[in-house]
């Protein structure tokens, strides 16, 4: 009896022994690629080219299954690694079904999960920006998280955890510095908003367009700039009324808005805005709409043009894999059309062939540098040149600007 | 003429002020039997959730108000039952209602695999009326031009208004809210009366909710109402429990949501938040005139027992 009591006790210790151990085996590769930044001296790589790759990477771990050789089975574990062994957590500060840009990035989450099968991947949502995202960075990095990407205006937040906390990689959107263990990544939205402003110059008829925007802050003048440009190029006389609502996501007071341009005599609205509301106005309204970053074909099905949409999947796909070699470098990484980082959503009936034509020839033109929308002279809308002749806004000091309204702006950041 | 501005304000102000307009002559009824629902914000968000998933559903207008309508009343029945058989504090019940009707339709809207929140709603309206009619200047786009639950919500204000005012009911209704003893005395059953009107005026809220979800926003979001029910009750008094006045109080502040980006293109800066405060100011204002004379205040209409609840031992 006695001697049961012993070996049952003796199983249970080598039982939490065991226990222990197999957490340390899995903790093991966790600490791996988290020292490669660490060790990789203060590089401050500032390409931002480097997501370029990536598009390739998932393709090429389609590849190997094409190949009929059923017992390269092992080849493929050990060739383009699924992730197996490493975690990655995404943060957002709403809902991913939002619809707006929670889901952009989503999507991207959703390619990640598909490149790396074996990655354990984490979504983690509601985490507005302020102490409780510093909280809830904490909370990952102490479990031990090996790559954090934070898919919202993060950096304050995460910039305190991420030196505490070596050991794991962090990605915020639209942060401005790094460090040996911090990234960041945002995209040009104004290729985009360049190309969506070409296709609304040539469908306004009034040659008023109303654009209700979240806030007057570089990033957004910045797509509202380049998309009046577009405008203008073929409408010259073409307005782009803006008016801001103060949020990002506010349905009753975009709908607001979105009505008040409308009754000001818009025939087209674009907008900067993350529900569907304004495009549930032009439906309603029988005007045109250009988008925000998604698709909104079904709830304007008549009224829809077209929008840019965010292409993130690639670059986080890239950031992961480079984790995974050991080869990541923290970077500023500013992506556009180039890049692969900007992409376009189907278009709407009202497009028609002749300005798809110049938009496919300018979005070659940009992505081959041969052209550039920002090419002064630039006029802003109070007469004061901000781009002389010869000019122009060079893509890597893009995020620098814009606190200027460019001329055929109707409104003003006051 | 038809697409100028004033005219396109009015009419935007119009169907801006619908959902407020059902939610406010609900609240008449529900206060006019002497009963105050505080939760009007709570009920117009769920019968919001709730109309717009019966439009993703069914994509009937008519079957989806009907939902919205029918899941404001369910809630309002809780209020009606802590309120009436209860007599627990309105105001506390009231309240307890825009934290349930809050959070429930924000679980509701975000949970299961295809989330209202990103839905799309199949639900479209069009005009009742002939092209020949909204043409004409000005009077076509504003007064011809809406689309039928408009028409309908007109035709609720007639009914609500003779109904209180030239109907047997209507005037026990009245009995019931400004003197319950005598209506008592006088064979009425005052529980049963305010069973029925608090539940009408939750399902007024959820008619005024799912309207603004399904028509007005064509979309749900988390607390899309933004203060539309806090507005109703305001109204309620502003109008002095009258629907007449709640129609064009309505509209009034219909107008008043799209004022300020309208002044805002037009080059004039008033800050938003500023023209959001104006309906409450103004029932403040309202409030302090009317109650500065009790006299007055009983002329205006404010039913004597309002938020006091019945019990016939009491006395």
């Amino acid at each position: 009896m006695r001697q049961a009591r012993w070996l049952l006790a003796l199983l249970a210790v080598f039982a939490l022994v065991a226990a222990a151990c197999g957490d340390d085996d899995e903790a093991a590769p966790a600490e791996a690629p988290a020292e490669a930044p660490a060790e990789a001296p203060a590089e401050p790589a500032e390409e931002p080219m480097e997501e370029a790759e990536p598009a390739e990477e998932p393709m090429e771990e389609a590849e190997p299954a094409e190949e009929p050789m059923e017992e390269a089975e092992p080849m493929e574990e050990a060739a383009p690694s699924d992730g197996t062994g490493y975690s990655v957590a995404f943060v957002f500060d709403l809902f991913v079904n939002d619809g707006g840009w929670n889901s952009t990035h989503f999507r991207g989450v959703q390619q990640v999960q598909d490149a790396f099968p074996g990655l354990d991947v984490q979504v983690v949502e509601e985490v507005s920006p302020g102490p409780g995202a510093t909280n809830a960075f904490e909370d990952l990095a102490e479990a031990g998280v090996d790559m954090v990407i934070a898919t919202g205006f993060y950096q304050p937040d995460a910039e305190p955890v991420a030196a505490a906390y070596p050991d794991t990689i962090f990605l915020t959107w639209a942060g401005w510095t790094t460090t040996d263990n911090m990234g960041h990544y945002d995209a040009a939205t104004e290729d985009g908003r360049y190309l969506d402003g070409l296709i609304a110059g040539s469908v306004t008829e009034s040659g008023i367009i109303g654009y209700p925007a979240g806030f007057p802050i570089e990033e957004v003048n910045r797509a509202l700039n380049a998309f009046t440009i577009g405008v203008r190029e073929i409408n010259p006389d073409a307005v782009v009324q803006v008016v801001y609502i103060n949020s990002w996501y506010d349905p009753p007071v975009e709908q607001q808005a979105a009505e008040a341009l409308a009754n000001g005599g818009a025939d087209l609205l674009a907008h900067e805005l993350n529900s569907p509301a304004v495009a549930s106005v032009a439906e309603s309204r029988g005007l045109n709409i250009i988008g925000y970053s998604s698709d909104r074909s079904e709830v304007a099905p008549n009224a829809w043009l077209s929008s840019f949409t965010f292409e993130w999947g690639p670059y986080y796909i890239d950031q992961i894999q480079s984790m995974i070699d050991g080869n990541w470098e923290p970077a500023l990484t500013y992506g556009g059309l180039k890049d692969g980082m900007i992409g376009n959503s189907p278009y709407g009936p009202d497009v028609t062939d002749d300005i798809l034509a110049l938009v496919d020839e300018r979005r070659q033109q940009i992505i081959d540098g041969t052209f550039d929308y920002f090419a002064g002279p630039l006029v802003d809308n109070e007469g004061n040149v901000q781009v002389p002749e010869g000019g122009t806004i060079p893509f890597e000091e893009r995020t620098l600007c814009c606190l200027w309204l460019i001329d055929g702006i109707e409104g003003s950041i006051g | 003429m038809n697409d100028t501005v004033l005219v396109l304000s009015i009419v935007s102000a119009i169907v801006a002020g619908t959902p407020i307009l059902f939610a406010t002559l609900g609240e008449i009824l529900t206060e006019r039997s002497g009963v105050m629902n505080l939760g009007v914000e709570g009920m117009m968000l769920i019968g919001g959730v709730t109309g717009f998933w019966a439009g993703v559903q069914t994509g009937n207008l008519w079957l989806a108000l009907l939902a919205g309508g029918l899941a404001g009343a369910v809630l309002s029945g809780i209020h009606a039952l802590l309120a009436i058989s209860l007599r627990v504090n309105q105001i506390v019940s009231g309240l307890a209602l825009v934290i349930v009707g809050g959070g429930l339709s924000a679980f509701w809207g975000n949970s299961g695999d295809a989330p209202l929140i990103q839905s799309f709603n199949g639900v479209r309206v069009e005009p009742l009326l002939p092209e020949a009619l909204r043409d004409l200047p000005a009077v076509g786009p504003i007064v011809f031009g809406h689309d039928p639950v408009v028409y309908l919500s007109w035709l609720i204000v007639a009914a609500a208004g003779y109904f209180l005012y030239r109907t047997t009911p209507g005037l026990s209704l009245r009995a019931v809210g400004e003197d319950p003893a005598a209506a008592d005395a006088a064979g009425l059953s005052v529980t049963g009366i305010r069973y029925l009107f608090t539940l009408v005026g939750g399902f007024g809220a959820g008619v005024g909710g799912a309207y603004l979800a399904l028509v007005v926003l064509g979309t749900w979001q988390t607390g899309l109402t933004a203060g539309a029910g806090w507005i109703a009750v305001a109204l309620v008094i502003l109008a002095g429990w009258r629907p007449w006045l709640a129609l064009l109080a309505s509209y009034v502040f219909g107008a008043l949501r799209t004022l300020g980006f309208t002044l805002q293109i037009a080059g004039v800066e008033v800050p938003s938040d500023f023209l959001n405060m104006i309906p409450f100011v103004v029932t403040f204002l309202v409030v302090i005139v009317v109650s500065a004379n009790p006299e007055r205040a009983r002329r205006v209409g404010a039913p004597a027992s309002l938020g006091e609840p019945y019990s016939r031992e009491a006395r």
